[in-house]
């Protein structure tokens, strides 16, 4: 298994886990406790508190633990929102912020529009950046809060944060700032840079999950309500036990991130354009955010393939196709679409994110599985005739066995009769909710099928389907072939719920088979 | 080595408990939401803890929702269940935890009618007046604790369920100091919901949970990405969630072990103090958790004793953590009637499975020298 997931995860680095491990043994008292061990751990609070400070240029007491990111993201957002009032409240984002972010935007309006609050969402340039031009254009006398991501977490594409940080200073709006994926990566000094509050989470940056702060700026203060009442701890801005182990865990890698930065940055940028550079022996890809961009992402799109079947193929490598947040849902990145991708390119998509652990020999290894994988599904589609070896690989989402079984099995019988091939008749279905096609290819004499060829695109179910289909034709007449009914088809290759369509466009196929 | 006697504010983590945690601190273990073969190995180790919380308490594994904790749970269940809904109001009981005081006492701003439910000195639900409060208009939520932090009293939330859902309100249990104390079951607790912490039974700090049945109409109070059934964005703590569950389960094997250790300690301690002529003892009329004690000394602030037993080795608490320094006496005592003088003086002692008699003969030892001191 190669890991090419850093955006979504990283591992906790060994110099983390080592400052954690006394706070999960002796060193075990609420750092709230006003006794020897309680004072003991909050000096370990502190310390950490300081050490995450010093990567992007802060005093402590500008830190603010939370539970992760999506909090400090919360809290910064709802914080301002409710502190300076929400009446005719305005805020700047953009479209490709994360879903945290842009669910808690949605959540204020729908709570808040009938007292005038809005929303305006930025869609960033083809490059996938958002400039600071766009906000300033954007910004209107209501305007209270822009909040723009440093780094986008799908593009890897770096937003002009720095240069767009001292014009709303000017202006007297404050600037709130998701460094999620920043911090680490490129150098960040607030001392210079006059941003009021910024995100941070730990996980993202070979530290413990469970653990992030919001940067609040002391001079000038910015305020924010708190989101989580009792005991005010955090200055009264976010109440709740702090766990010291995880507090050093964070202290401990935003540490080591500042040793490592530059070296780390230049050794993932270029394993990085390696990927790339392989990736385009492949025609038809197309790299997602050609802007200024941070080391440790690439997101590709491949035209001719669909992202369900591409993602199956790849069973070897733990890749991302969007933010890990939305995956679980399924739908196509909104973040490609809105740069203006088609749904199917999209969804045909994959985020490659690199690490410190990264080497050449797995970029290598992760691009030739690529271009295998889309190269054998350009062939099913019919696209190409390369006849590229059907890669073997392990059923790693678990489809049901038959289908898997014709799945792999697919490209025996893909692909088209030549042109002119005497008695092909060819019947064709989609189905449009999923953008998937499936072709069935018969070449008929005297009512019966000698031999049967399928294209299909779609998911690796549709294309079972297809494959399927093919091998049951032959020496059969229409007449039969008509009537095999859809629930045999789900019956026999265990054809989940979920994946009806794909065995109603079978019968579909076979129903317009023409006899003849 | 100090005497650590706080086991109420939090507890040391259990080395088998961080045996459970280690592969995932250090293993190949991913984003619990990614699609790949390492987010779903992480997503099947949120799912195991996730049943053994609920085993815990006899509830069902998809009634669990994760939090950071505690205070965020409270928070949850209070505002999740107001924000955003006709303003109605809300009820705590008077000696409830900073989190959900603070918490309900937020929803005034936006127009609730938040409610104080009125405790005996015992610390025990005055059912006459609560039964009035209940039936004087309708109730959004209702909001108890099982058992107290600072005193171990421990109400009959079940009682009160029937008194608040006959109001049309839900009733809201805040079960961190009973769990793993005490036999719990979410149905019998008559709860709608119910916090839970991990740190409070020998699992991790920065995780907790709120247990939900599923009629109950709950918003999420953190905002983005789907996971907790869109009731709590984030990427989920693994490791922290992993040590909770098996945390929870032993607690539940262990529970009767625990609490009969617990128990002698603290009818050592109880004895000693009884014999001491200038002790008060709070919440003795009432059942009490079998760790807890507190008690106040004749003439000493409780701040400064503190600071002595600190100097002696013995870590104790005046009330709790969460309000520690404040100087302000313990508002669990001044509702139960305790005069601000004598509640200024509490200390709270808490055991845990680590504490031994010896520690509790040093303990009454040195209290006895500072109770011939005076203050």
């Amino acid at each position: 298994m190669i890991y090419l997931d850093y955006a979504a995860t990283t591992p906790l680095a060994p110099e983390a886990l080592a400052a954690m491990q006394p706070y999960l043994a002796d060193v075990f008292a609420n750092p709230a406790s006003d006794h020897g061990p309680g004072r003991k751990a909050k000096k370990a609070v502190e310390g950490a508190r300081a050490q995450v400070a010093s990567l992007i240029g802060a005093s402590a007491e500008e830190i603010i633990w939370t539970s992760g990111a999506t909090e400090a993201n919360n809290l910064a957002i709802k914080g301002v929102l409710e502190f300076r009032g929400l009446d005719n409240a305005h805020i700047v984002t953009s479209k490709t912020e994360h879903k945290c972010v842009l669910d808690t935007c949605r959540h204020l309006e729908s709570q808040h529009g009938a007292r005038g609050l809005r929303v305006t969402y930025l869609k960033p340039g083809a490059d996938g950046c958002v400039t600071a031009q766009q906000v300033i254009d954007a910004l209107t006398p209501q305007t209270v809060l822009v909040s723009l991501m440093w780094v986008s977490n799908e593009l890897g594409t770096i937003n002009e944060v720095e240069k767009l940080a001292p014009l709303l200073r000017e202006r007297g709006v404050l600037f709130h700032v998701d460094a999620v994926q920043a911090a680490g990566k490129l150098v960040i000094d607030l001392a210079t840079t006059p941003i009021d509050l910024l995100s941070l989470s730990a996980h993202k940056i070979y530290g413990p999950k469970g653990i992030g702060a919001l940067f609040v700026r002391k001079r000038p203060r910015a305020r924010v309500a708190p989101q989580l009442h009792g005991g005010g701890h955090e200055q009264g801005m976010r109440s709740g036990t702090l766990a010291p182990h995880q507090c050093v865990g964070m202290g401990a890698a935003f540490a080591l991130a500042a040793t490592r930065l530059v070296d780390d940055a230049a050794y993932i940028a270029a394993l990085r354009d390696r990927l790339w550079m392989r990736l385009q022996a492949l025609p038809r890809v197309h790299r997602n955010g050609t802007g200024a961009v941070a080391p440790h992402v690439l997101n590709v799109s491949f035209e001719g393939v669909e992202g369900e079947a591409l993602r199956a193929m790849l069973p070897t490598l733990a890749v991302s196709s969007g933010s890990a947040c939305s995956s679980a849902t399924a739908e196509p990145s909104y973040v490609l679409r809105a740069l203006g991708r088609s749904d199917a390119l999209a969804n045909a998509s994959l985020r490659f994110s690199l690490g410190r652990a990264t080497t050449e020999a797995q970029i290598d290894t992760a691009a030739q599985a690529v271009i295998d994988a889309v190269l054998w599904l350009r062939d099913i589609s019919g696209e190409t005739s390369t006849a590229a070896a059907a890669p073997v690989s392990d059923n790693a989402f678990d489809y049901p066995a038959p289908v898997w079984a014709q799945f792999v099995e697919a490209s025996s019988n893909s692909g088209e009769f030549a042109p002119g091939t005497p008695g092909v008749q060819t019947v064709r279905v989609e189905n449009r909710a999923s953008a998937s096609w499936l072709a069935l290819h018969l070449r008929m004499r005297a009512g019966q099928v000698m031999e049967a060829r399928f294209t299909a695109f779609g998911c690796p179910v549709g294309i079972a389907v297809g494959h399927w289909l093919a091998v049951q034709a032959v020496g059969k007449s229409a007449a039969e072939l008509r009537t095999l009914s859809t629930a045999e088809l789900r019956r026999t290759l265990e054809i989940p719920d979920d994946k009806l369509h794909c065995a109603l466009m079978g019968e579909d196929a076979l129903k317009s088979i023409v006899i003849q | 080595m100090p005497a650590y006697l706080d086991h109420n504010a939090t507890t040391p983590v259990d080395p088998r408990v961080v045996e459970a945690m280690l592969p995932y601190l250090t293993g190949p273990y991913g984003n619990p939401s990614s699609l790949h073969r390492f987010g779903r190995a992480a997503r099947d180790g949120v799912e195991r803890a996730r049943a053994q919380v609920a085993a815990l308490l006899g509830a069902q594994p998809q009634e669990v929702v994760w939090t950071s904790g505690g205070t965020e749970a409270n928070n949850l269940a209070l505002k999740g269940l107001c924000i955003g809904k006709p303003q109605g109001r809300v009820l705590y009981g008077a000696t409830e935890h900073p989190a959900v005081m603070e918490a309900a006492e937020s929803l005034k701003r936006d127009g609730w009618g938040v409610e104080k439910i009125v405790l005996t000195c015992d610390g025990l639900i005055d059912w006459t007046v609560f039964t009035d409060q209940c039936q004087a208009g309708p109730v959004r939520v209702a909001s108890l604790m099982a058992a107290n932090n600072e005193t171990g009293v421990i109400q009959d939330t079940a009682r009160a369920a029937s008194l608040v859902h006959a109001g049309g309100g839900w009733l809201h249990v805040d079960a961190t100091q009973a769990a793993g104390k005490l036999p719990l079951s979410f149905t019998g607790s008559g709860a709608d919901l119910l916090t839970l912490s991990s740190h409070k039974l020998y699992g991790p700090k920065g995780i907790g949970a709120l247990v939900v049945k599923a009629e109950v109409d709950l918003g999420p109070l953190l905002h983005g990405g789907a996971q907790e059934r869109g009731l709590r964005g984030g990427t989920e703590n693994l490791p922290a969630i992993v040590g909770f569950g098996a945390a929870a389960e032993l607690a539940m094997l262990e529970l009767e072990g625990r609490t009969a250790h617990v128990l002698a300690l603290q009818q050592q301690l109880e004895v000693g103090l009884h014999a001491m002529p200038a002790v008060t003892l709070f919440g003795t009329q009432a059942k009490r958790l079998a760790n807890t004690t507190q008690f106040a000394l004749a003439g000493w602030d409780g701040e400064a004793l503190l600071m002595h037993l600190d100097r002696k080795g013995y870590a104790v608490s005046s009330g709790s953590a969460c309000a520690s320094g404040s100087g302000e006496p313990s508002h669990v005592l001044l509702a139960m009637g305790v005069d601000a003088t004598t509640a200024k003086g509490a200390v709270r002692v808490s055991f845990g499975k680590g504490n031994t008699a010896d520690e509790v003969t040093g303990f009454l030892s040195a209290l006895v020298d500072f109770a011939g001191q005076g203050r």
